[in-house]
């Protein structure tokens, strides 16, 4: 069994009275991982006590089978994207890239070689004489995601590298962390968007209110949310009416009345009942005003995974 | 069934004028430099200025009756000065600078107002706390020596006049020196340490170069200088070496009139850049 | 790899570099300029190359060091971490392989560059202004004395503003009432208050090494050898205390989520 990369137990971190981290327990292992949850989970929290910016509270955290807070050069075996993007604004991309290299102590020589290389990789050799400041956010990402690879690092950590990043430019990122990860490389990406992770990896880990609700395989884990049924709302001036043709659908678990004029569907098979609504209003004549999920995002997800007690999946 | 596009029922609504849009944005930036240091230097200056001055008062009415010179004195001291900076650093560095650094300027400027009554509003409310901390006190300090009886009617309404005339030149000289030192910077904290460094400067290395050469209008280009002169006049006495009250006036005010321009033309070429 | 010592130069190199930026350096430039302008403002009078030197020695002990070079230091020093803790750009330091011991260094002797590349032309330009106006120093060891103090104060306090912008959100805040509060008034007051700044030292420095002219008298001065040994020893402990903080606190700027 392969040594994990990075192994929280318990982790706790607080901001006063806030709870950054609650007890995160997870074990990464090596290829890509996702982790995934909404604004405000946990994730940069977890990255910054990763590479030993914040000092955990409680718990125990491992990265590459070392403590982050206070070591040195296992800091070389880390590369770290953050998801923030200011940079020295007044440097250039290979000034920058170079600088960081010399202070990780590599000869200057190497350190501008490695600079001009990881800034190639990254698609920047056109812009890397000018100054940062002069930089689209796309183009910050890209020098981010270039000085966390420069160092040839065994495991890098990417606080929403995709933010900002235009369409073919995130096609390219994606193409670079399957390269580094046929490479040997360890990468942990941080996302609030599942369907941007789901198409680099299948090892997720997902975290909301500071605590992993659930990880591993992601299909294993969409199976679970699938289980669930879907809320769909409607409004209508004839909700019984609409209430008992609705009804008739074998996948419709439930129907409820919230309020006047309103609806509310629980429905076994989301894509079944949206592709058959349009019919069924144009056949039984039925006066719908809106038609809205509940579901529609990822913290319904998590809300599924987290009700009722569940707990890490 | 019918699907239609829903249809708004309300008319226009009546739009308010420049002038109201101004006391808005003036009202909200008063309140927001209402802070621990703004409050607690001008409680400071109200606390000095009138223990200074009713203190002068009574020991004066022991002599003899006292003039409306003796409410001057609080002027003299190397504290109120101080104050003032203080003040003048917590009320009006961050009036500019804090917008451009957090970029909120765009949501002021991308409403139907222009430039001129943006910073005509940031004016008003840091003109209002030096006002405060400029006048305010010295009319306390009549009313709390009248109320004690130490001066006649016509020595405290010389006095009040002399407080009114002396704060209101003094606020306008250090709103304007605020405004323009806020609009040299994205960091509140710089323009506060510049507003120091720059009255420190000519405080001290006027006084200096004044002595040395002896030259008459080397006191002109000292502000706390001019200060005290203008207060020498509207009081009624003699002294320092900016020796007429009208050019110390004309200076300052002149001075804070020019830097307001300053930073209006400042505002106009930032550039506030995102990333 | 290269060792330690290279990589704090590399450090010193980008603060040194970071520090004399944009309108930043303009504006402490100008700053700077202030006491050769009002030298040269009087030497344009004709006054007499006695009345010169008294002039700019009486800046030395009046402007340049009190209020010219400690907006210099506060501004430099205090933005070595503060402002890279505020921009979130201290992580490309502190996650890097070097020791954070390394990185404190070369943060204090890049800004300590910084401040003296605008404060030894701020302390001495104004004698070469004495000097082309045909005059010459009070004392053969004022100009020496003069650029010594000033190694001497920056360092101190370069030491002291970089521990307190590391450790405080308000190091501008507090910077400002230290340096135009406490070093002010504190050297007005009788006994031994005086000797809770880093003014006296300075001072008594000064007044030890020139024998004659506006500087030699410091009332309650002590000797300039210890005057020197305090203000490095000041140093010292400055720095000592930035390396414990910085390997001890957390760096990440303080939020309530994440």
């Amino acid at each position: 069994m392969t040594d994990p990369v990075i192994q929280a137990v318990d982790v706790t971190k607080r901001y006063g009275e806030v709870l950054g981290l609650n007890g995160f327990t997870a074990t990464i292992g090596p290829g890509i991982t996702g982790l995934i949850g909404p604004n405000g989970a946990g994730k940069s929290t977890f990255f910054r006590l990763l590479v030993g910016q914040l000092k955990v509270d409680a718990g125990d955290l491992r990265v590459l089978g070392y403590n982050p807070w206070g070591e040195g050069e296992f800091r070389r075996m880390v590369g770290y994207c953050p998801e923030h993007s200011t940079l020295f604004e007044w440097m250039t991309a290979r000034d920058f890239l170079t600088s960081l290299l010399r202070v990780d102590g590599f000869p200057k020589a190497e350190a501008h070689a490695r600079a001009t290389e990881a800034i190639a990789t990254v698609g920047l050799s056109e812009a890397q004489d000018r100054r940062l400041v002069t930089y689209s956010k796309g183009m910050r990402q890209r020098v981010k995601l270039a000085q966390s690879i420069a160092h040839d690092p065994a495991l890098i950590l990417l606080d929403e590298p995709l933010n900002g990043v235009d369409p073919v430019g995130r096609a390219a990122v994606m193409s670079l962390l399957r390269r580094l990860q046929r490479s040997g490389r360890h990468v942990l990406v941080s996302s609030h968007v599942l369907y941007e992770v789901e198409r680099l990896t299948d090892q997720i880990v997902m975290i909301t209110n500071g605590r992993v609700i659930a990880y591993g395989d992601l299909h294993r884990i969409r199976s679970l949310i699938d289980a669930h049924p879907h809320v769909i709302d409607i409004e209508t001036p004839d909700p019984r009416g609409v209430a008992r043709v609705l009804a008739s659908m074998d996948h419709v678990v439930s129907i409820e009345f919230p309020g006047e004029g309103r609806l509310r569907v629980q429905s076994r098979s989301p894509e079944e009942f949206y592709g058959a609504l349009p019919g069924l209003v144009v056949r039984e004549g039925l006066d719908i005003r809106a038609v809205g999920s509940a579901d529609d995002n990822l913290d319904a997800v998590f809300r599924y995974l987290s009700e009722g007690g569940h707990g890490p999946r | 069934m019918s699907i239609s596009a829903p249809r708004y029922a309300a008319g226009p609504s009546a739009r308010t004028g420049p002038a109201s849009r101004i006391l808005a944005i003036a009202s909200r930036e008063f309140f927001r430099r209402a802070r621990a240091a703004t409050l607690l230097s001008v409680a400071l200056t109200f606390f000095v200025v009138v223990t200074s001055v009713v203190v002068t008062v009574i020991f004066a009415s022991f002599l003899r009756a006292p003039t409306a010179g003796d409410f001057e004195s609080v002027y003299e001291s190397p504290v109120w000065p101080f104050l003032m900076l203080i003040v003048a650093a917590s009320a009006g560095a961050g009036s500019l600078a804090e917008d451009v650094g957090d970029r909120s300027i765009s949501l002021y400027l991308s409403r139907p107002i222009r430039l001129v009554d943006y910073v005509s509003a940031k004016t008003i409310a840091c003109g209002s706390w030096l006002v405060i901390a400029t006048v305010g006190p010295g009319l306390t300090a009549v009313a709390v020596t009248g109320a004690l009886g130490y001066a006649s009617a016509s020595v405290l309404l010389a006095a009040l006049l002399g407080f009114v005339a002396t704060g209101f030149v003094a606020a306008i000289f250090f709103t304007g020196l605020a405004l323009a030192l806020s609009s040299l910077t994205n960091r509140a904290l710089y323009s506060g340490v510049a507003i120091f460094g720059v009255i420190l400067v000519l405080y001290i290395g006027g006084s200096v170069v004044a002595g040395i050469t002896g030259n008459i209008y080397v006191p002109y280009a000292n502000p706390i200088e001019n200060i005290r002169s203008v207060a020498h006049g509207a009081f009624g006495v003699s002294g320092g070496t900016a020796t007429d009250p009208a050019s110390s006036a004309l200076t300052l005010v002149g001075s804070g009139v020019v830097l307001w321009v300053f930073a209006l033309w400042r505002m106009r070429r930032v550039e506030v850049v995102s990333e | 790899m290269t060792g330690q010592i290279s990589r704090m130069l590399v450090v010193l190199s980008l603060s040194f570099r970071s520090s004399l930026q944009g309108l930043r350096l303009f504006g402490l430039a100008a700053f700077a300029a202030v006491p050769t302008v009002l030298v040269g403002a009087i030497a344009s009078t004709g006054a007499s190359p006695t009345l010169l030197e008294n002039a700019s020695e009486l800046f030395v002990g009046a402007l340049t060091l009190p209020v010219v070079i400690m907006v210099i230091v506060l501004v430099i020093a205090v933005a070595q971490f503060r402002n890279e803790i505020d921009a979130e750009t201290l992580v490309y330091l502190s996650d890097r392989s070097v020791g954070r011991g390394t990185v404190v260094f070369g943060k204090f002797f890049g800004a300590w560059g910084a401040s003296l590349a605008l404060a030894l032309p701020a302390a001495l330009l104004p004698f070469a202004v004495v000097s082309a106006a045909g005059g010459g120093p009070s004392s053969p060891t004022v100009v020496p004395a003069v650029a010594a103090s000033v190694l001497l104060a920056t360092a101190a306090y370069v030491g002291f503003f970089l521990f307190l912008g590391l450790v405080s959100r308000s190091a501008l805040f507090i910077g400002l009432l230290f340096g135009f509060l406490w070093e002010e008034l504190l050297l007005l007051l009788p006994g031994d208050a005086p000797r809770l700044t880093l003014a006296f030292y300075f001072r008594s420095f000064l007044s030890g090494e020139i024998s004659s002219g506006p500087l030699a008298h410091f009332a309650g001065a002590v000797p300039g050898t210890l005057a020197a040994v305090t203000l490095f020893s000041v140093t010292v402990a400055f720095l000592v205390l930035t390396v414990a903080a910085f390997q001890s606190l957390e760096t990440a700027p303080d939020r309530g989520n994440a």
